[in-house]
């Protein structure tokens, strides 16, 4: 295998097809309206932790849901996956940079990257042989290095996950990122149901059909998203001023069955109201963004559907209502309660005739053009790149992390002194660059 | 992992050493067959697609070491199966006799949810070489009744006598296996009775 790999540098250039791999036709899986999604979180008023006790839904729900899915779709042509074609019998299939594999721990295939996962099925055979084989030993099979090749796995029962790459990303990170791809996976079944549904040795793939996009995606941001990396999510850049009333809207206007609502612009965050006793990691939040940007049906309408956000509770779905107030602006409203869609709904318009009675969907608008800082912005010499994280959540001047990178032949002064610069102008810019993130609202 | 189902098997090989697991596979599979003898080491894979009452099936097949000190996939290997085929050599006793420690081997190591039903399918194997023959299809055929009715095939893999009858049947008694898990789909979805929602509590 490991050879293969290598020895096939030579081979044809990676081949694009020209099918519209993205295209917006595709049908998301886990839509219901608000007859058929099933109740499955039922909030304990004794209970003070912050786990909220949930209800999975059945299988029988969740197939239900499935075949209402394909029953919708069968009158459209299938998509077809960029690279579907491809397979470790074609040269090109050896030129991806990063292969990603998904299969349940009996070894039958649930997801490739590049190439069809059923055409894949002996490949993947033979990772998981090669898993089982350091198991049977009593032992976990973490890295694998074969020349230019490193193979990482990642064992999360009932589901083995394998990336194959020659980038030079240490295997530490590029298993976080097969972490990413699992939460994404329980996000759409619940870790619950898909053990259920392995013990009763159904295919996973049957629960998983349409999915692949929202996978693909992910793995894109990933690959190109330091946040991940660094446990975070993007902000907007916003005024202070305007994010405040923005917050201060969406949670006075908040139905009381929301847990969460979130602003978001793209894979920006601009807003976050909680409820006090529960919180969202940001694993969680990347997942729902990923959910809401890889399908483009939401920008045309309310939607209600449910989803499980796995560092929340891995064993139900929570209720999300999506609605694009602005093109790119998209909110995102958590309830437990199935039948609470119309109650978000007039949550929305309330919050979004506020925002334009108070002129802040222009400035929004505006923000959302104008996102990013350049390196000559902060005027600081010799810098390339920087990188902040607020550690925590809620600002406190010295909990920040900052990276920053200069050419390797810098002098040690001059970095300590334009990295000194540089955060003398995070500190006079602090207001707009995060913070509001996670603003405490007194009631 | 498109929107359409699909059915994906995994069917396990196991019997002695040399009794030609590798040789049915590749006849299956390849459509060839070579005399020449090589130990199967830790495990192979090969797959197939075929046709099942009008449904697609993939076949993933497992075929595994016959020889003990290549046996070392463990309890993972077994994990999951949909069908276990049996090979013994009708020309060596000893490998029929065996067939017993193979299946109560393979239901320890699967655990299967219910061991009584689950489907094996035993193959003799070399039935070309007629003259030393020492296993009747009899006595074969009588074990596998007595193990609850399992499916007897006699093959070839050398003159592919009976190899595609043998998997068409391995593949339609491992989907009758899903299909008779397949859950009822209900009229509706039954709503769970809600419990009343905390107020909200912003500090």
């Amino acid at each position: 295998m490991s050879d293969q790999l290598g020895s096939s540098k030579s081979g044809a250039v990676d081949q694009l097809n020209g099918n519209n791999a993205g295209s917006d036709k595709a049908k998301p899986l886990l839509i219901g309206d608000e007859n058929n999604s099933s109740s499955s979180i039922s909030i304990d008023d004794e209970d003070d932790s912050d786990k909220a006790s949930l209800v999975a839904p059945t299988i029988d729900e969740m197939l239900s849901k499935i075949d209402e899915t394909t029953l919708a779709n069968l009158d459209k042509p299938m998509m077809v996956r960029k690279y579907q074609h491809e397979d470790c019998s074609t040269p090109e299939w050896f030129e991806h940079s990063k292969h990603v594999f998904i299969f349940s721990l009996s070894g039958k295939p649930i997801y490739s990257r590049y190439g069809d996962e059923v055409q894949l099925n002996t490949f993947m055979a033979t990772l998981s042989a090669m898993s089982s084989f350091v198991e049977s030993q009593k032992d976990e099979l973490r890295y694998i290095n074969a020349g230019a090749f490193k193979f990482v796995f990642l064992h999360r029962d009932p589901l083995c996950l394998v990336s194959i790459y020659n980038t030079s990303e240490p295997p530490q990170i590029v298993s976080a990122q097969l972490e990413y791809m699992h939460a994404l996976v329980v996000s759409m079944l619940t870790q619950t149901n898909m053990k259920a549904v392995f013990d009763a040795k159904y295919d996973l793939r049957d629960l998983l059909g349409g999915t692949d996009k929202f996978l693909d995606n992910l793995m894109k941001t990933i690959d190109n998203d330091t946040s991940i990396l660094l446990n975070s999510v993007n902000c907007l850049r916003l005024n202070y001023n305007t994010r405040n009333e923005i917050t201060t809207i969406i949670h006075n206007n908040r139905h009381e069955s929301v847990l969460f609502a979130l602003l978001v612009a793209g894979n920006k965050l601009v807003s976050f109201v909680k409820q006090k006793k529960y919180s969202l990691k940001p694993q969680d939040i990347h997942i729902v963004m990923n959910f809401v940007s890889s399908t483009s049906s939401f920008r045309e309408s309310e939607t209600w559907t449910p989803i499980c956000l796995p560092n929340f509770n891995d064993a139900g779905f929570l209720h999300l209502y999506i609605c694009y107030i602005m093109p790119d602006v998209c909110l995102l409203l958590f309830s437990a309660q199935a039948e609470a869609f119309y109650h978000l709904s007039s949550s929305k318009d309330a919050i979004v005739k506020e925002l334009e009675s108070r002129n802040l969907l222009e400035e929004l608008s505006k923000a959302v053009q104008n996102h990013g800082y350049s390196v000559e912005a902060t005027g600081v010499p010799y810098l390339l790149h920087f990188i902040q994280n607020e550690t925590v959540m809620v600002a406190v001047a010295s909990s920040h992390e900052l990276y920053a990178t200069f050419s390797p032949l810098e002098s040690k002064q001059n970095v300590f002194d334009s990295f000194s610069q540089l955060l003398q102008w995070i500190k006079d810019n602090e207001s707009n660059i995060y913070n509001p993130f996670l603003k405490i609202l007194k009631d | 992992m498109a929107t359409k189902k699909k059915v994906l098997l995994k069917v396990i090989i196991l019997g002695d050493t040399g009794v030609g697991k590798t040789s049915l596979m590749n006849q299956y599979v390849n459509k060839k067959f070579s005399n020449q003898y090589k130990a199967t080491i830790g495990a192979d894979f090969l797959t197939k697609e075929l046709m099942v009452d009008d449904r697609v099936v993939t076949m993933q097949i497992w075929d595994t070491a016959g020889q003990e000190r290549f046996q070392s996939l463990g309890v993972a290997f077994y994990r999951g199966a949909d069908c276990c085929v049996l090979v013994y050599d009708v020309n060596v006793a000893k490998t029929f006799e065996n067939l017993d420690s193979w299946r109560d081997e393979f239901l320890i190591q699967a655990g299967p949810r219910d061991p009584d039903n689950f489907p094996f399918v035993v193959l003799g194997n070399k039935i070309d070489l007629e003259n030393q023959r020492v296993v009747s299809q009899k006595r074969a055929a009588s074990w596998c009744q007595s193990k609850g009715n399992i499916p007897y095939f006699e093959t070839s893999a050398k003159e592919a006598i009976n190899v595609e009858q043998a998997f068409q049947t391995i593949a339609k008694n491992a989907i009758k296996l899903e299909d008779g898990l397949v859950f009822p789909i209900p009229p509706g979805i039954q709503v769970q009775p809600e419990q009343t929602q905390t107020k909200s509590s912003c500090c």
